[in-house]
């Protein structure tokens, strides 16, 4: 009896102690947070992926239209021509490979069309036997832009050596058929997604805005989790490898995106835009954003808000991104300082990114459920 | 004092009956094996067993090494054969041990997979070894029939009730802090997350809430031990124990089978009448070997086969609850803050405590060229691992450790390796975690306080910012 009686006496004095502080502890603070998820996920998958995969699709339709022409009558106008819708296309795919969850994530979009450096030995051997499936596991790298970016172009010497390869070679109607094998296959990929993600068609828009959640599977949760995995292919794949950064600072030019076009920073550009973009919830006008929902959970970083170091971040990587000349393979080489400094802004906005941001919207980074207390 | 010895000897020789101690064994045998069969289905044997390229183990425990495919799987399947037979109560005292070993050999293999509830379940099962649960309502007992009982030691039973109090009271104890109370971190943080849920969803929004949530739930941790174990109370008790442990599934991130443990495990506090009922209700719905299993003309009691056993036994079990009184405590041994550093964190009941997360950058320097290689983590770790490492300095270490002799092999001169990473610490935003100018390679794991942690800023109060 005394017992009980204590223990009455102990929560009485704690919830009023409780109540007693609730209200005061912290004026300044908000005291609810008022955001609407699924308009954040219905914005960013109407006016941000839908678009960026409409325009991919557009692009790649006329390529295949450029490749077409090209392959019927090669001549140099035809394949500049050709080079131009290529790297149109080459530059919207950047703004779409984020997006790898639900329909992209069923034809392992990104692995499909963007393997790089991509695989030139194999696509001798493809060329010259004049058989193959592009969907195995073989072919993973001598497939998509990085091998378009192989048949389309030479590092060194100029288009009509390019030429040479669709005219005068023994093989040359090989190489057209890898050529248009390799745009069908990048475009079937493309308009797939796109497909599943129109309204009119798979609607997948609606699965990914009904499903508001943010637990693993959610699509926030999938959102934040392939925007952190692709920014990091940012900061290593595209960057950090050529640059030597796993190898003792030694260099590795081959290592780049788009390395015979030679455009592979005008792409990383394109790409981060595109994440910031996707961060900012900004289609062709601003609308509801990661940005936004961080500031209605009021996420602080140092003395400021999170939203803020994390924008004021990647411009900072985008600036100094912008300072590099292109080709990144020769820039990796004969100024690594330059690209050093790139590399520090975008790796500081991986922690910002990979870190502060999960941690606020209360979302993992991982692939998989699991366990935990 | 010769009054308490007399009280504390009359204890030990009251006995009662062995019904609360079956049902328990029931009921914690059947949740492992389910929950040993989810791990399967799940296909984590596989992600967290099987697939890692390097482990994790416990400080001092690093001799324990996983095995093959094939042996992990055997190793699973055996667990849950045991778990089954404990259940069933056959072969008791063989697989009884064979679970306990089992289990927490797979525990003790990597320390990414820490849980608080699975160090729960390896102590429960140790202390199951330590009884003979199966002496009622067994399969042990319909085979052997001489091996029925019905009176058994009180402590027994309440060996389980302290138990199972203390993970309560401690997992509340923790919740006194600064920021649970007057942040009610990370509930805060936590809670909108959850607010497309229907009905209540709406609410999660409010502080208010994350505030009543957090006092609710340290006073609940707190309490709910005394009210348990108090007659008058235990009813409303048992049912706060329901809502609170469903809220929780709900309401929290990830939380896996913990709160339906709790919810059945909780049930030893009531009286033995209950149980006797309940078992009763069992055998006449399934209407099985009625005879066999209950039937007995007068109480039966149990007793050891040599007495010293029994003695033996209570010392060593009071040694243990000592041990589980002080080790939560022994962060107290540490400078700075212990959400921080993680020194003396684990195997402390910190229950769903804290938001944290990180980022580890890991650099080895080569020795004749000056040089040095980022580490790419994903090479190496899984996701789990990447993300508990990135909090945890002993798994930052380990990691060190292991990357200095991969890249030896790889041809690197007497390899450094340092670490840049960032820690935020419930909604602290990222700052500096480890000090990145230091070798890692030079650093030994011990007992002694790290002082390559980089401190938190400190208030008075704890580990606020405010």
């Amino acid at each position: 009896m005394k017992l009980k009686h204590i223990l009455t006496n102990t929560i009485q004095s704690c919830l009023i102690t409780g109540l007693l502080v609730f209200p005061s502890c912290n004026p300044e603070e908000n005291t609810n947070v008022n955001f609407d998820r699924a308009a954040m996920l219905e914005n960013i998958g109407s006016n941000i992926i839908i678009p960026a995969y409409t325009d991919l699709s557009d692009n790649m339709n006329l390529l295949q239209q450029a490749a077409n022409d090209f392959t019927t009558a090669p001549d140099n106008l035809k394949l500049t021509t050709l080079q131009t819708t290529f790297k149109n296309a080459y530059l919207s795919w950047q703004k779409c490979s984020a997006f790898e969850f639900g329909p992209a994530m069923q034809v392992s979009l990104r692995m499909s069309v963007n393997t790089f450096p991509t695989d030139t030995t194999q696509i001798q051997t493809n060329i010259n036997s004049g058989s193959y499936n592009l969907e195995a596991a073989n072919n993973i790298d001598a497939r998509g832009f990085p091998a378009l970016d192989y048949l389309l172009h030479k590092r060194i010497e100029n288009n009509t050596d390019v030429l040479e390869r669709f005219t005068t070679n023994p093989e040359a109607q090989a190489w057209k058929d890898y050529l248009a094998a390799l745009v069908n296959d990048t475009k079937n990929l493309v308009d797939t997604v796109k497909n599943s993600w129109e309204p009119t068609s798979g609607n997948y828009l609606d699965t990914f805005s009904s499903n508001d959640g943010t637990d693993v599977g959610s699509s926030l949760g999938e959102l934040v989790n392939q925007l952190n995995y692709d920014y990091e292919q940012l900061k290593n794949a595209r960057i950090g490898i050529p640059a030597g950064k796993q190898t003792l600072g030694v260099a590795l030019p081959e290592k780049c995106e788009a390395y015979y076009a030679g455009y592979s920073v005008e792409l990383a550009l394109e790409h981060i835009n595109g994440i910031k973009n996707l961060y900012l919830g900004a289609g062709d006008a601003d609308g509801l954003g990661l940005d936004e929902y961080l500031i209605a959970l009021d996420a602080k970083h140092g003395s400021g808000q999170l939203s803020d170091a994390i924008k004021t971040q990647l411009d900072l990587a985008i600036a100094a991104l912008q300072n590099v000349p292109d080709p990144l393979s020769e820039t990796v080489v004969s100024n690594q300082t330059i690209v050093n400094t790139a590399y520090t802004e975008i790796q500081k906005g991986v922690v910002l990114l990979k870190t502060d941001m999960p941690s606020a919207l209360s979302v993992l980074i991982t692939y998989q459920d699991g366990d935990g207390d | 004092m010769v009054m308490v010895i007399d009280s504390v000897k009359k204890y030990f020789a009251s006995t009662m009956h062995i019904a609360p101690l079956a049902v328990f064994r029931v009921v914690f045998g059947g949740m492992m094996f389910a929950s040993v069969i989810r791990f399967w289905l799940n296909g984590w044997i596989e992600t967290q067993y099987i697939l890692p390229k390097l482990f994790f183990p416990f400080y001092g425990f690093e001799w324990i090494k996983s095995l093959s495919e094939t042996g992990m799987y055997a190793v699973f399947a055996l667990m849950a054969i045991a778990a089954l037979f404990v259940m069933l109560g056959l072969f008791y005292r063989f697989s009884s041990i064979a679970f306990f070993l089992l289990f927490t050999y797979v525990e003790l293999i990597d320390k990414s997979n820490y849980l608080n509830h699975y160090y729960f379940v390896s102590i429960v099962s140790l202390l199951l070894v330590l009884v003979p649960a199966n002496r009622y309502f067994s399969l042990d007992v319909l085979r052997k029939p001489s091996l029925l009982v019905t009176q058994i030691p009180s402590w027994m039973v309440d060996i389980f009730k302290l138990q199972l109090g203390i993970v309560y009271f401690f997992a509340g104890i923790a919740k006194l802090n600064y920021d649970w109370l007057f942040r009610a971190m990370p509930l805060a943080i936590w809670l909108p997350a959850k607010s497309n849920l229907p009905l209540v969803g709406e609410l999660l929004n409010y502080k208010f809430t994350a505030y009543v949530f957090s006092w609710f739930g340290a006073l609940y941790d707190i309490l709910i031990p005394f009210f348990l174990f108090n007659k008058c109370t235990r009813n409303v008790a048992y049912i706060f124990v329901i809502i609170f442990h469903v809220a929780t599934a709900i309401i929290l991130p990830v939380i896996g089978m913990f709160p339906y443990i709790m919810i059945l495990v909780t049930l030893i506090f009531f009286s033995p009448e209950f149980h006797k009922k309940l078992i009763q209700r069992i055998v006449e719905l399934f209407s099985f070997g009625k005879k066999n299993l209950l039937n007995h003309r007068q109480d039966i009691s149990f007793s050891f086969s040599r007495p010293l056993i029994g003695k033996v036994l209570i010392a060593a079990l009071c040694l243990h609850f000592v041990f589980q009184l002080f080790l939560p405590f022994r962060y107290l041994l540490y400078p700075g803050n212990l959400f921080w550093t993680e020194q003396g964190y684990r195997f402390s009941w910190r229950v769903m405590l804290m938001e944290k997360g990180g980022t580890a950058f890991f650099y080895v320097k080569d020795a004749t060229t000056g040089k040095e290689s980022e580490v790419d983590n994903s090479h190496y770790l899984t996701h789990q691992q990447q993300k508990m490492l990135s909090t945890q300095p002993d798994m930052i270490l380990q990691f060190a450790h292991f990357l200095a002799a991969d890249y030896e092999k790889k041809g690197y001169v007497n390899p450094k390796v340092r670490v840049e990473s960032f820690v935020t610490l419930n909604g602290s935003g990222s700052k500096p975690f480890i000090n990145s100018s230091v070798d890692l390679t030079k650093v030994k794991e011990c007992f002694a306080s790290k002082k390559w942690v980089l401190p938190f800023e400190e208030t008075k109060l704890g580990y606020s910012e405010r």
